[in-house]
């Protein structure tokens, strides 16, 4: 039976800008989301700290190393959290998904150097380490490949090193790589990663941009279970059809 | 000077100089040897290679042999039987303790249509034991042994007379099997199974396990390493990797030892606690490679379910597929069942590329494919394996779809959360726990967002004095 319940006040507004003070406590009533099968999925309330890599300025703009900066400013715009701060060396937006709050960030740190933001944000909003959402580019998968882990290892990209060094050599967060295929034959890997997308490609990544931020939304509602599974083999095989 | 050749000075000397010693080298003929140069026998005239010995032709190499058989005994010879039976072409030797084949692990579960030899049983014949003494056979003179015994006729009309002292047949198999759990003994705990395989994880020293699966021969080659070491490792690669399992459980049936690690394409044999080599089963070796019975055709033009004009269509749209892995030649595809089971989640037709590999060996990928996944082959061209997942194709998961609907309303232009929430009841306490989570919920926001507050009004606190400072110092 559905039940539309329309509470003016259900979850505390997070604002546009800092000014604005807390008003008087509301009861929320949340739900426990019962799907199609009947089975009920605990929505877990901890904030999650999404934080996409990349290269500042305009230099930078549009390139295979800045994927992860496209795919948060795509969930920004989903979700309506706008990135208007700065702490810590990141441009930040507060904001939540659902019931879940969550932090969006991109470091403007250059690549190399991005750990000590991302490292320095979660320890003042204590997230933790299991909330800590990776978005990177990831040359080990085909052109437009995405795929969410638990956690991982750091397949000798150096945002994610220093990432990885800066939570204390930790590599039990959760990433979601967005793949851009090898350097084609002996070409230098750097200037493979920092060139702009061809137009096919480009098309391929937009796409695959739209079903990241539905699976993003996903797993901050239900955590790492059978969908996100389903989620990367779908995604591993969406280019063998016919 | 004026030439002095005609003056008479020095007639005693002959008129002519004598001749000089021509330095030519070339022509210079060796020095005599000190002893003559022996003879050596002239070449012998090469035979003409004699024909080779029709015991050792073998029909199934091109050979034009053809012969229908039907489920059952091919051929019996009192108590040496060969039949084809539920686990394909076996033979049956009296008191073996289970029926032997080429390959215990790669036999194919369809029947055979036809076999290409004449039937033989692959053992050496039972009456040439003439057990091993070290040295040649005796010559001839010493050959004739006394026979003992009349030679008339006895009651039933045959004539007998023995050898005696003679030499005494050994058992074959050597008596009762021992029954396993004796030989394995207490099961291993897992501190001793990895005290055990420490040394050879990174040897070499294995039994190798290739297209042919595990045949008869191996093993009496794992009894022998058993011999010398508690544990042998086998190492599988190739076709045979694609179903570990099933090589993994004839292993442990037919050689009576336990598997107590297994990674990849490789195991480890353990022989058991009370292994005994001297009391151990003997088997009698396969001295040739029987002839594969001709099984039905893999690919059919018009397969199970489908008329020849979609099969073509399936077979055109397969041309321009992606394939979903690249086999190497020898390589380990012990997750290529799953691969293809979630690729056919994606599409109805799946391409394996396999280059590089010899032709009967994708052909039985695709014939073992085809039993595990359920699913129908539909051609081999160009070396790829092309599939279709078939008609009653179930999918693993239920029917709930992709990518799931979310909870909440999102509206695509980023309006905020706090709007309309749609809410479903189960019970009652369900929704008092919610409630109280509610209150955490509201806690933890309240908690981050005194952080973001604290910091922004840290932000606010240090523009402010910039500002006071800029207005101060003007």
């Amino acid at each position: 039976m559905l039940c539309a319940v329309s509470a003016p006040t259900t979850c505390i507004t997070f604002p546009r800008s800092p000014l604005r003070k807390l008003g008087p406590r509301r009861v929320t009533v949340s739900a426990v989301a019962v799907e199609p099968d009947g089975v009920a999925s605990k929505v877990e309330y901890t904030p999650w700290l999404i934080a996409g890599l990349g290269n500042p300025g305009n230099k930078y703009h549009g390139t295979r190393h800045n994927v992860g900066f496209e795919m948060i400013d795509r969930i920004s715009e989903e979700e309506g959290i706008v990135l208007n701060t700065i702490q810590s060396k990141t441009l930040f937006g507060i904001g939540c998904i659902g019931e879940v709050p969550v932090l969006l960030a991109k470091p403007q740190t250059y690549m190399n150097f991005s750990g000590e933001s991302v490292g320095s944000l979660a320890a003042y909003y204590q997230v933790p380490l299991r909330h800590i959402l990776l978005v990177y580019d990831e040359m080990s998968l085909p052109n437009g490949v995405l795929r969410l882990q638990p956690k991982g290892g750091h397949g000798y990209h150096n945002g994610v090193k220093s990432v990885m060094e800066h939570l204390d050599g930790r590599r039990e967060f959760p990433r979601f790589c967005i793949g851009i295929g090898n350097p084609p034959g002996t070409m230098d890997m750097k200037a493979y990663l920092l060139q702009k997308f061809s137009l096919i490609e480009r098309k391929q990544v937009d796409a695959a941009l739209e079903q990241g931020v539905d699976a993003v939304r996903t797993l901050i509602l239900n955590g790492f279970n059978s969908k996100v599974n389903r989620f990367n083999l779908g995604q591993k095989y969406k280019y063998h059809k016919v | 000077m004026a030439v002095v050749a005609k003056l008479h000075l020095f007639s005693n000397l002959p008129s002519n100089p004598p001749p000089q010693p021509q330095p030519t080298p070339q022509s210079h003929r060796p020095p005599k040897p000190p002893i003559p140069i022996p003879k050596y026998p002239p070449p012998k005239p090469k035979k003409p290679p004699t024909p080779p010995n029709p015991a050792f032709k073998t029909h199934h190499n091109r050979s034009k042999y053809y012969k229908p058989v039907k489920q059952g005994v091919l051929a019996s010879d009192d108590g040496r039987t060969i039949l084809i039976g539920d686990s394909g072409v076996s033979y049956q030797l009296p008191g073996a303790p289970f029926e032997f084949q080429f390959s215990y692990s790669e036999t194919p579960k369809v029947k055979p249509l036809a076999i290409r030899e004449p039937a033989f049983l692959p053992f050496a014949p039972p009456t040439m034991n003439r057990p091993w003494t070290g040295k040649a056979p005796m010559k001839k003179a010493k050959r004739n042994v006394r026979l003992f015994g009349s030679g008339e006729e006895e009651s039933d009309g045959v004539r007998r007379m023995e050898m005696r002292g003679g030499y005494e047949v050994k058992e074959l198999f050597g008596g009762e099997l021992r029954p396993r759990n004796e030989v394995l003994g207490r099961p291993l705990s897992k501190a001793e199974a990895r005290e055990l395989i420490k040394p050879y994880l990174s040897s070499n020293r294995q039994v190798n396990l290739g297209r042919d699966g595990l045949t008869h021969n191996m093993l009496e080659l794992i009894h022998t390493h058993w011999r010398r070491e508690p544990i042998c490792k086998v190492r599988s690669l190739g076709v045979p990797t694609v179903d570990m399992n099933n090589v993994c459980r004839c292993l442990e049936e037919k050689t009576g030892g336990k598997i107590i690690f297994r990674v990849g394409g490789i195991a480890y044999l353990f022989r058991g606690r009370n292994y005994d080599p001297r009391n151990r089963p003997r088997y009698p070796v396969m001295l040739w490679k029987p002839a594969t019975p001709v099984y039905p055709k893999l690919i059919q033009e018009a397969p199970e379910g489908l008329t020849k004009a979609e099969a073509d269509v399936f077979r055109e749209k397969g041309k321009k597929l992606l394939p979903i892995c690249k086999l190497a030649k020898n390589g380990v595809y012990a997750t290529l069942v799953r691969d293809v089971r979630s690729a056919f989640e994606e599409c109805a037709i799946v391409k394996i590329n396999c280059t590089g590999m010899h032709a009967s060996d994708y052909k039985k990928i695709g014939a073992k494919l085809k039993e595990l996944v359920p699913c129908v082959l539909l051609s081999f061209d160009d070396e790829q394996i092309l599939m279709w997942r078939g008609h009653d194709w179930k999918s693993m998961y239920k029917r709930s779809p992709k990518a799931p609907s979310p909870v909440h309303d999102t509206t695509a232009n980023g309006m905020n959360r706090s709007g309309m929430h749609m809410i479903m009841f189960n019970k009652g306490s369900e929704v008092a726990r919610n409630v109280l989570d509610a209150h955490y919920n509201e806690l933890l926001n309240c908690f981050m967002y005194l952080l973001y507050i604290n910091f922004a009004q840290t932000i606010l606190a240090d523009l402010k004095k910039a500002f006071y400072m800029i207005i101060l110092t003007n």
